[in-house]
């Protein structure tokens, strides 16, 4: 059994052909060309590689985010058109999960950021326990001095993840005693570790649908906009007032 | 902020050659004037000087366009889009978020504050409403520019 992974929801563009004990072959990049120009024939490549024919492929695990939203749809449409063509479960993976799924270290907070552009990051926390990853906080948007800021108020270690802390924090902004970042080349998303994830979740049973599957798109929901609509004064706007 | 006056196409091509051989990488242009002010022209000017061999039109309907000069330029077009949210649609803020190569946007203040904080405006005005005649106004949103704008006036007052 072994499955393609893929994973592009940030700068980094990571594919990976794995089985359930080993990584056959991965190809990760952080450049300057974009995904569209690099995601097929490094599929290609990694197949190559780990000398997989796709048809021998078993399944696709997808990063489906959240995180750059032109990535994730690069990574989707890839995803599902060879699930599609090649008759293959297809399944997504939390970007974020993904990316704590890297450090297996008990006894530390993993704070997970992927940037959401204006000084806003998706973050997501997590913890070792017993050997499993456990979700601590679930995700929201906030912005990422305040998640810093928030980090140093935690009783305990904590280790940041994710472009958001490569592009917005490092060498940016001070960090609290507790809080450290990672180091880059854990930092950031890699498909090994959406490959690992992918792999349980298939054996459990789970896939997603093809034809319905999108990427993990967060926003604020209605009733904050419309609450900072109506008190302009303790929000800054972020609509322009022609509108309604 | 400084202003030119062009009373020809010609003459507002001609500028807009001369801010294509000053541009920096990573800068973001935001272009403003009415219908037939000469946005696109500006652009296909500006975008010839940095390479681009093939055709520029605005991407009233598809958006974005990327052209490849001596580096990538990005050029959006705000006009069609309605909702603050269709920027995201768009993945808007990661292109002009610290921008690789070069971004164009027309029709910025559609969203005033989805811009970026550092950019250059340029304001084309039609001075009367048959008229060839342009007042092109450029300014620096931001710090980061401000060196750049006062560089830029010098060379296209000076030719040097």
């Amino acid at each position: 059994m072994s499955i393609l992974a893929i994973d592009t929801a940030t700068q980094v563009s990571s594919v990976a052909v794995a089985d359930e004990g080993r990584l056959l072959s991965e190809l990760t990049m952080q450049g300057k060309l974009t995904h569209s120009e690099t995601l097929l024939p490094h599929i290609e490549q990694v197949l190559k590689m780990a000398a997989v024919n796709k048809e021998d492929l078993t399944g696709i695990a997808i990063s489906n985010g959240p995180g750059s939203f032109t990535g994730l749809r690069i990574g989707l449409a890839a995803a599902k058109a060879m699930s599609y063509a090649l008759h293959i479960p297809l399944v997504g993976v939390s970007t974020l999960k993904a990316l704590a799924y890297q450090l297996p270290v008990p006894g530390v907070r993993l704070m997970c950021l992927l940037d959401a552009q204006k000084g806003n990051a998706y973050v997501e926390s997590y913890r070792w326990q017993d050997s499993l990853l456990q979700l601590a906080e679930a995700v929201k948007v906030a912005k990422i001095s305040d998640i810093v800021a928030g980090c140093g108020k935690l009783n305990e270690q904590v280790i940041l993840l994710g472009d958001a802390v490569q592009k917005k924090i490092v060498g940016k902004m001070e960090l609290p005693e507790n809080v450290q970042a990672a180091m880059p080349h854990l930092m950031m998303p890699r498909a090994a570790a959406v490959a690992m994830l992918g792999l349980r979740e298939l054996a459990a049973g789970h896939t997603d649908n093809v034809m319905d599957l999108e990427p993990v798109y967060i926003r604020r929901s209605e009733a904050e906009v419309l609450w900072e609509k109506r008190h302009p004064e303790e929000a800054k706007p972020t609509k322009p007032t022609e509108e309604m | 902020m400084f202003t030119c006056m062009t009373s020809s196409p010609e003459e507002t091509g001609h500028l807009a050659e001369l801010v294509g051989q000053k541009i920096r990488e990573g800068t973001v242009l935001c272009l403003e004037g009415d219908l037939g002010a000469g946005k696109t022209l500006f652009v296909q000017s500006l975008a010839k000087t940095l390479g681009v061999e093939g055709d520029v039109t605005s991407p009233t309907f598809n958006l974005m366009n990327v052209y490849e000069g001596i580096c990538r330029i990005y050029h959006f077009d705000l006009y069609r889009l309605e909702t603050e949210e269709e920027l995201d649609d768009i993945g808007f803020y990661e292109y002009t978020e610290e921008p690789e190569g070069i971004v164009v946007i027309e029709w910025p203040d559609k969203f005033p504050e989805s811009l970026p904080d550092d950019y250059i405006e340029v304001r084309i005005r039609k001075l009367g409403e048959d008229s060839d005649e342009r007042q092109i106004d450029f300014s620096s949103i931001g710090e980061k520019n401000q060196e750049f704008i006062k560089e830029l006036e010098d060379f296209v007052h000076t030719g040097h």
